[in-house]
């Protein structure tokens, strides 16, 4: 796969671009600020399936996906007007989306080129300041991954967290300056973990049972499926 | 038992694991080769631990510490594959509920690591309270990832209980090779000394340490329930011990 592929597909305005570098499918996301709306929640959950299916046809033995933003945002969030206009915005589309994104069937790298960059940028949950609920499953994405003295400031404090700060915490697994170096830093750790990909389906399988908390019903897959 | 008394497991055939006395310690040797998991080598950890209960409810000792080492390069390399496999539901039935049982053990438990931890052995290690490990040899893995084979949830559970957020992402799906520095650092073990006996001196202060936490009686096992709530329920869904 040489070119680039665009999500939606058959709409616009473009939201993601797949390319491909060797193994690693890049998975941009190319709006403004990238907020989460029912278009671009689906625009992602296709894209997965793409990948996915590209895996699959090749039996690819190395293979990882490598999620970035652009400049100034990797995303700010639930975009507030489109998403809260839609009854069950979260349950039927967020969270799905962030599942599939959890069990991905190949290893996955965040670039956080609004924060991860090491100059610029923050990690941070604000939901108490809106202040907004945050729903039990969100929570245990964020309580699978932190420590609990950080999910604690995460969560409760609307603690903003500097690349050098999520390095400490051990949120991130790396940092780098600069928009470029993040993206180059962030495709020599996808490069390691990539040959990963050769457990093939049990590499969901595992992942399944480390995370067994966050609620089946998001498991529903609302994506179009191929051939639809 | 006496300080003198060697009790060895099992009763008949070839003997897999020696208990012996020191004042408040119960050592618990395994003296296979790689100490691999069979329904055998199970059920004679099952029988150690029920022996070790025994004797500190008889004599009532309010100190008292389980310690479990291996010899040599070996702590344990895991299940017995060949053996273990062909046991339809050996790890639902056998090797999890022992898992479970050393978990939930009613007076403190201590893994040296004089060796590899790998697979079943790093978990039967991580089921442990406490771990010091050797510095100069050996490594603590789980390589499922890489045979591939699936995790059942119960051992997750096991390991996400125990390991930092990061360390159990590496750990799993990494299968990451952690020397003892790396398992120091990221706060597996809880000592490392150099050389199995270096290993073994330093497994025994810490066990005498922790021994006097035995005057919990029944409440020390009863917390670790308590704590670990998802881990029985997933370890023993098959149990047939």
């Amino acid at each position: 796969m040489l070119s680039k592929v665009v999500f939606p597909t058959s709409a616009d305005p473009v939201l993601l671009e797949i390319t491909r570098e060797g193994p690693i499918f890049i998975m941009t996301m190319v709006d403004n600020e990238n907020r989460f709306t029912t278009e671009m929640c689906k625009a992602i959950c296709e894209a997965l399936d793409h990948v996915q299916s590209v895996v699959d046809d090749k039996s690819l033995e190395e293979a990882v996906l490598l999620t970035r933003g652009q400049d100034k945002f990797y995303s700010n969030g639930l975009h507030m007007e489109k998403a809260f206009s839609i009854p069950g915005f979260k349950d039927h589309s967020f969270m799905p989306m962030l599942n599939k994104l959890l069990l991905f069937g190949i290893p996955t790298v965040a670039c956080v080129n609004g924060v991860m960059r090491s100059d610029r940028g923050y990690m941070c949950m604000n939901e108490i300041d809106l202040p907004s609920p945050l729903s039990a499953d969100m929570c245990a994405l964020l309580r699978y991954k932190m420590q609990p003295h950080i999910y604690r400031s995460v969560v409760l404090e609307a603690k903003r967290f500097s690349g050098k700060d999520a390095l400490a915490a051990h949120i991130v697994d790396d940092v780098a300056e600069g928009v470029e170096p993040t993206f180059e830093l962030a495709k020599q750790v996808a490069l390691k973990i990539a040959p990963k990909a050769k457990s093939g389906s049990i590499y969901t399988m595992i992942k399944k049972n480390m995370y067994p908390e966050i609620s089946p019903r998001h498991m529903m897959n609302t994506n179009l499926k191929k051939g639809n | 038992m006496t300080a003198a008394q060697t009790f060895t497991l099992p009763a008949e055939g070839k003997t897999l694991i020696e208990i012996t006395r020191e004042g408040p310690l119960f050592i618990m040797t395994m003296v296979d080769k790689e100490n691999r998991f069979t329904t055998e080598m199970c059920k004679a950890i099952c029988d150690g631990l029920d022996h070790v209960a025994a004797v500190v409810e008889k004599e009532e000792l309010t100190e008292a510490v389980l310690m479990t080492r291996g010899q040599d390069k070996f702590y344990s390399n895991g299940l017995d594959i060949e053996k273990a496999f062909s046991v339809p539901g050996f790890t639902d039935h056998t090797f999890m509920p022992m898992l479970n049982k050393i978990l939930m053990f009613g007076i403190p438990t201590v893994a040296c690591l004089n060796g590899h931890a790998f697979a079943g052995g790093c978990l039967m290690a991580m089921a442990h309270d406490y771990r010091v490990m050797r510095s100069d040899r050996g490594f603590m893995c789980m390589n499922e990832i890489d045979l591939p084979s699936p995790l059942p949830a119960g051992m997750s559970a096991l390991l996400r209980y125990k390991m930092h957020p990061h360390v159990y992402r590496s750990c799993v799906l990494e299968a990451k090779r952690f020397s003892a520095q790396e398992a120091l650092a990221s706060h597996i073990v809880d000592g490392i000394a150099e050389g199995v006996e270096g290993t073994i001196e330093l497994g025994k202060k810490v066990a005498l340490k922790i021994a006097p936490k035995a005057k919990a009686g029944v409440f020390y096992g009863m917390i670790k329930e308590d704590m670990y709530p998802e881990i029985s329920e997933r370890l023993m869904k098959g149990a047939k011990l």
